[in-house]
This record gives C-alpha cells, sequence and structure tokens, in this order.
C-alpha cells in the first residue's frame, strides 16, 4: 500500500487521543469516539472546496458498532484506527 | 415478396441455403431456378446498381442440391463491370428467359473456374456456383461503395418493421419477445449530453423501435472524449459530438436528431414533445433546473452521475440514476442522488472519467427507461440508486444508517 502523507507533520507519530484514518488516499487524524459527516467531508476537502452535502460517503474496516456502511449528511459512526472513508461526488457524466 | 413453401422445402434440405437467409440474402425458388434478388454491381459508366441472379437448379430425388450440370445462371439487369469500367468476362450474353410471369432475365451467363493446369472444371456444388457468381459480381461494387450490401433481405425486413430501426430485429422475434421491443414504438426520447455517459445511452436505445432519438449537447469531441465513446468513430476528432454520433449511430437508427446546443431557460420548452428524457451532464445547476422543469411537466426523466476517486488501494467508482416522476425529485433534490453543486464554485472538483463507469451508468439508466414502458419488471420503488464499485452495495434515499 502506497503511504501517503497529507498532513504537514510527516512523522508516524500522532497526537494523543486520535486515530488514524483514510479518506480517500489519505492519512488523517481525527478525534478518538466519533466522527461527522461534515468533518470526513472537510478533512476530504482540506485542500480546497466548499462543503456540501452532496457526497456519497461510504466507511469500511470500523468498530463493530458500525463496521462498514454509508455515513449520511447530519450522522456521525464511531471510528477506529485505520478506518477507510471513501468521498465521492456523483455529479459527473 | 412472399418466399413461396416451395423455397422453405428448398432451404430446410439445404443448410447452405438457409446460411445464405440468415446472412440477410434475399431467396426464392421460382419455376425451378434458385433466385437471389437485389445483388449490387456496377454499370458500364461506374454507377451503382442492382441485379436479380438465377440459375436452374438440379435436385436428387430427397431434395438434395446436387453438383450443377453447367456453369449457366440468368441475370434481370445490365451487364456488370469492373472499377475500370470494362465488362466483367462473365461469357454469356443478353439472353431474356422468362424465369416466371414477372421476371425476365436480361442476360446469360456461363462463368467458368479453371483446375491447376488451366482447363475448366465443373461447379463441384451448387454452392461454389452460387458463391462464386456473388462474389465476381458484387465485388467491384462492394469496393467502390462501402455501404453497397447484397443483403437485401435485412433492409426489406427492417422497412416491414414500420420503425426507424435499419436491421430487422430479428432477436426478438427469436425469443418470443416482440410484444415487449414493440413498447417503444412511436416513442421520443432525448439525451441532454453526450459525454461518456450520454453516448453510452445513445449506443443502447439506438438498437430499440423509438421513432425519435433527439440528442443535445454543444461540445465538440476531444481525444478524452474518443477514449469514453463507445466503439470507435473515425474522424471524429474536432466534430461536434452530436454531429460524428448522429452519423456514427444513423447505422442503426434512421432517425436520430443532433441538435448542437446546450439545454437553457431559453430552448427547454423543446423537451416537451418528448415521452422520455435522460440527463446525462456534468453541470449541477443545469441537472437541477432540467429535471425541475421536465418534472414540473409530467416529462418522465432518468438523471445519470458517476463519481471516480483515488482510494487508499486504486479506484474506487460510484455510479447513480434518478428518476423518473415529480416525487422523485422533490425527494432527491440537491443531495447525492440529485446533486446540483456548481462545479465553478470548487464544489465539485472535476474527476476522472473511464468508459466502463460511463457504459454502467448508461446501462442502469436505460433498464430504469425500460422500466417505465413496461419492458422490465420493476419491484422497488425507490426514486434513485447509488451503486458502489469496492463494495457492490446499493444506495438508496431513505436506508441511511
Amino acid at each position: 500500500m502506497t503511504e501517503v502523507i497529507s498532513n504537514d507533520n510527516a512523522s508516524t507519530q500522532r497526537r494523543p487521543n486520535t486515530d488514524l484514518v483514510f479518506i480517500n488516499q489519505d492519512r488523517h487524524e481525527v478525534a478518538t469516539q466519533r466522527v461527522t459527516y461534515d468533518e470526513i467531508v472537510a478533512l476530504y476537502l482540506s485542500d480546497g472546496g466548499a462543503s456540501s452535502n452532496e457526497y456519497l460517503v461510504k466507511y469500511s474496516r470500523g468498530p463493530a458498532a458500525n463496521p462498514s456502511g454509508t455515513l449520511a449528511p447530519g450522522n456521525k459512526v464511531k471510528v477506529q484506527d485505520g478506518m477507510r472513508f471513501r468521498v465521492s461526488g456523483t455529479g459527473e457524466s | 415478396m412472399a418466399c413461396g413453401f416451395e423455397f422453405r422445402e428448398l432451404a430446410n434440405r439445404n443448410p447452405f441455403l438457409q446460411d445464405l437467409e440468415e446472412q440477410g440474402f434475399l431467396l426464392d425458388f421460382v419455376g425451378g431456378y434458385l433466385v437471389i434478388y437485389g445483388l449490387p454491381y456496377l454499370n458500364a459508366q461506374g454507377e451503382l446498381a442492382h441485379g436479380d441472379w438465377a440459375s436452374p437448379v438440379d435436385l436428387s430425388a430427397d431434395g438434395i442440391l446436387d453438383a450443377p450440370k453447367d456453369h449457366q445462371a440468368w441475370f434481370r439487369g445490365g451487364r456488370p463491370h469492373d472499377q475500370t469500367g470494362r465488362a466483367l468476362r462473365l461469357g454469356g450474353g443478353e439472353n431474356r428467359v422468362k424465369v416466371a410471369e414477372d421476371f425476365v432475365t436480361d442476360y446469360s451467363f456461363s462463368y467458368k473456374l479453371f483446375n491447376e493446369t488451366g482447363g475448366m472444371r465443373p461447379y463441384q456444388s451448387f454452392e461454389e456456383k452460387a458463391l462464386t457468381y456473388l462474389d465476381t459480381i458484387c465485388a467491384p461494387a462492394l469496393a467502390a461503395f462501402p455501404n453497397a450490401t447484397p443483403l437485401r433481405a435485412l433492409e426489406r425486413k427492417a422497412a416491414e418493421q414500420g420503425t426507424p430501426l435499419m436491421l430487422p430485429d430479428t432477436l426478438s422475434s427469436r425469443y418470443h419477445m416482440n410484444d415487449v421491443s414493440r413498447l417503444l414504438v412511436g416513442k421520443k426520447v432525448a439525451i441532454v449530453g453526450l459525454g461518456g455517459t450520454g453516448s453510452y445511452i445513445l449506443d443502447f436505445v439506438a438498437r430499440t423501435h423509438l421513432a425519435e432519438i433527439a440528442i443535445f449537447d454543444n461540445d465538440t469531441v476531444h481525444v478524452h472524449t474518443v477514449f469514453r465513446f463507445p466503439g470507435f468513430i473515425p474522424r471524429a476528432i474536432g466534430m461536434l459530438k452530436v454531429d460524428a454520433l448522429m452519423m456514427q449511430y444513423s447505422n442503426w437508427h434512421g432517425n436520430i436528431v443532433a441538435i448542437p446546443e446546450r439545454v437553457t431557460d431559453a430552448n427547454v420548452d423543446s423537451l416537451r414533445k418528448f415521452d422520455f428524457v435522460f440527463l446525462a451532464l456534468d453541470d449541477g445547476p443545469a441537472r437541477i433546473f432540467i429535471a425541475d422543469w421536465l418534472s414540473a411537466n409530467g416529462i418522465p426523466f432518468v438523471d445519470c452521475g458517476m463519481g471516480l476517486n483515488r482510494v487508499a488501494e486504486g479506484l474506487n467508482g460510484v455510479v447513480r440514476v434518478t428518476g423518473t416522476d415529480r416525487a422523485a425529485f422533490e425527494s432527491t433534490a440537491k443531495t447525492r442522488f440529485l446533486p446540483g453543486g456548481d462545479p465553478e464554485g470548487g464544489e465539485y472538483r472535476k474527476q476522472g472519467q473511464i468508459a466502463e463507469l460511463n457504459a454502467l451508468n448508461a446501462a442502469l439508466a436505460v433498464v430504469r427507461f425500460k422500466q417505465h414502458f413496461g419492458i422490465y419488471d420493476r419491484e422497488n420503488r425507490s426514486p434513485s440508486i447509488i451503486l458502489e464499485t469496492s463494495t457492490f452495495e446499493v444506495d438508496r434515499p431513505g436506508e441511511d444508517s
């Protein structure tokens, strides 16, 4: 698997109380416990783009409470280290 | 001209004739002559003409075609020529033979094959005789006129369908599906947006009995467009998309109307005449505007959309179809099931696209369209589905975790 470091600190040192997750091909640290749809979209757009509730957000490799599925606008899911999120628009032709 | 009982009997006993008929040759068995109608040939001026070839047959007791006694055949039409204007050396000469009451020939031929030592040899089978004459008479015309064809029955059967479909829909009849395939007769559809997805929608619907297919797009074909069009359209680069596609798909369907315009409030009223409209755009505001107008005016629609993204291990694709009525529009507008984001505003980043995803998106849209007209069964009432390739899961409105 390609190692892609999107954060400023390229070290593998993580801040306390964070989990490492993948959003598309990028690594991100998120606060442990739960993450919201808006937070995932904001991280996905961290290099530009206005927030929107028109993205499809799917996740996998999550904890037992929510191992995989779709994260809908306004909702949140429990996170764990190594969890993967896939963010996609649905408007190309 | 209906093939008589006699021809059927002959074809049932001689698979070679069945094969010719399957290929689309127009054949008959009249007064002891096997006739092949509508063969293209070049006349003395090098123009394309069509003639009818007739040969007597020798039948064994059980109706099997024996090897022919002689080289002779008859032709109703002018003398066939080659591309340099010389008469083909078919032997024979002007000769009027009454094959049937309404079928009198103009020429007789006696075209001979040679053996290894340069001597003439008889035809070894009726098949060899017929195919030798076919090839010899037609080859110059087929070389000079790329659209010429000896398959006269295809044209005739296609015309008998009474629809713009250019080929006879033999599959539907063979598998007893004429009743469903005919459900599109008289219907008019429009495709708005002829990128990868729209062009594949055209590829699918051009093979149906629809009365009209209008295609709306004001853009031209680029190299990256060609990569997402079905098949390969020679010399398309630089042409208007709608012109290149109309040219190509007119081989399939005789009433494709190319309209080199974007659909805006200035011309949206031209969609009023359609029985169904496909939306295959990458512009959110235009998608919302047109879907709103169509559904408010009671015109059924299917909107397509897709996404392709790099994820941790390769690519992730999503394809979406949404429709077809006002309730579907109202329950999905400006969500991921019918996005209205403005790409100019950076809300959507231009994503890569890939032909198989365009084709998958188009296939789902066409299935949904055919459900609307009762060709496919439909049990699920959801206004939208999104299929994701990483999981092959389907998302529908109101089914979120």
